[in-house]
């Protein structure tokens, strides 16, 4: 027996995934961008103290530079946020109620980092 | 920090998938009211719990009844053991019994002393003894005195109770209750020193006469000792039936005289000879009367 009963209909579990997608996607966007801003101006910086001959401008654009960490860390979990979210219609779709739940979880425990 | 997208709608899905109703028939989870995989989590725990807890019970139910019944076969062997045990020895004090009473009978033959049980009747319920010994038996005799007359009984420093002893020659035995054993082998001094005993203890009775010894002579009356110890007021207005002025005239110190007593208050006695005299008296009378009676049948006769 598949999951898809009177609640759990594709066309509407797709609007769902399709939504998430979105959410997923302008938070990525938004993260790009931020990420790209901070590495125009560790650039920035960088080419200013070599324009003004002042090394010292050069350190705290390494610090900014090294503030990408973060967003690149929330760039990558958000594309497995994708994947995940673009296996959902066919888990719910193709395997038993109870089964689907397990893999769900499972797919929880994954997005969480408790389980690789 | 709220959740992400991703995550969220995945909660979602698996809250609406466990409350589904096609879940009522697929195991533990169908009746899971919480929402959020924690809590189902934690019912599986907990329902893992009591099935643990069930099973221990359980398991200790079984040992204690497999233990129940070890203790009850034991119990019963020991049961038996004891029964047994217990018959042998009443087996065997009885035929101890038998032969210590067949001893003492012998014994009590030869001595002729011993109190023996018959042999023909239960053990427990032997009653019948020797009504008398040999002469010479040592018996013990037995008084109840007032308690308050022990100390008189003992004496000071125990010299009225030497005194009996030396008197009489048997062994006497005080007992707080006032218990007073005398032992002997001759009836006769027991008697005595139960009789000087009884003396010692006995106490003036209002309306009894007693014979007493006048021990002193006053002005106003004799003190008469009509017991061992125990004087009594004869005041002269009670020494004769017509008035007297001295009471030398009527008594003289030693002279044993037959006294009522009157009245008891505290260790005061108060005696009467009158009250003696004048029954006496009536006595008289009334046999003269009786005799008067008879004669003129006598007389009647006689003619």
């Amino acid at each position: 027996m598949s999951a898809h009963s009177e609640v759990l209909n594709l066309a509407r579990l797709d609007k769902r995934v399709d939504r998430a997608l979105a959410a997923t996607r302008r938070s990525e966007t938004i993260i790009i961008a931020m990420s790209i801003g901070i590495f125009i101006l560790g650039c920035a910086a960088v080419m200013v103290s070599y324009w003004r001959q002042n090394p010292y401008i050069v350190g705290p654009s390494v610090v900014l530079q090294g503030f990408l960490y973060w967003p690149i860390r929330e760039i990558l979990r958000l594309r497995r946020d994708n994947l995940v979210l673009q296996t959902v219609p066919s888990i719910i779709s193709g395997l038993p109620q109870k089964e689907a739940a397990i893999e769900i979880v499972k797919m929880l425990r994954y997005l969480r980092g408790e389980q690789s | 920090m709220s959740p992400r997208p991703a995550e969220r709608l995945l909660n979602e899905l698996l809250d609406e998938l466990l409350e589904s109703k096609s879940f009522d028939d697929q195991g533990p989870g169908a009746k899971r009211s919480g929402p959020t995989l924690e809590k189902a989590a934690l019912l599986d725990e907990q329902l893992e719990q009591v099935r643990n807890v069930l099973e221990q019970a359980d398991k200790f139910g079984r040992d204690a009844v497999e233990r129940f019944g070890e203790i009850s076969v034991q119990y019963n062997d020991l049961a038996t053991q004891a029964k047994s045990d217990v018959t042998i020895l009443l087996d065997t004090f009885r035929a101890e019994y038998s032969e210590l009473v067949a001893q003492l009978r012998l014994l009590s033959a030869v001595y002729g002393r011993l109190p023996i049980p018959s042999g023909n009747k239960d053990p427990n319920t032997a009653s019948d003894y020797r009504e008398e010994g040999s002469g010479h038996a040592q018996r013990v005799y037995t008084l109840q005195i007032p308690v308050d007359k022990i100390r008189d009984v003992i004496g000071p420093g125990g010299k009225v109770i030497r005194s009996i002893i030396e008197q009489t020659g048997v062994k006497i035995d005080v007992e707080d209750s006032g218990k007073v054993n005398v032992a002997s082998n001759d009836e006769v001094s027991a008697n005595k020193a139960l009789q000087i005993i009884r003396d010692l203890t006995a106490s003036a009775e209002v309306g009894k006469t007693y014979l007493g010894k006048v021990s002193r002579l006053t002005d106003f009356g004799a003190f008469v000792e009509i017991l061992p110890g125990l004087d009594g007021l004869l005041h002269i207005s009670e020494v004769a039936e017509h008035r007297i002025k001295d009471v030398r005239d009527e008594l003289r110190e030693g002279d044993q005289i037959l006294v009522k007593v009157l009245a008891v208050e505290g260790n005061r006695i108060k005696l009467s000879r009158k009250a003696i005299l004048k029954e006496q008296r009536a006595k008289m009378a009334t046999d003269a009367t009786v005799a008067a009676e008879g004669a003129p049948s006598v007389e009647t006769s006689n003619e």
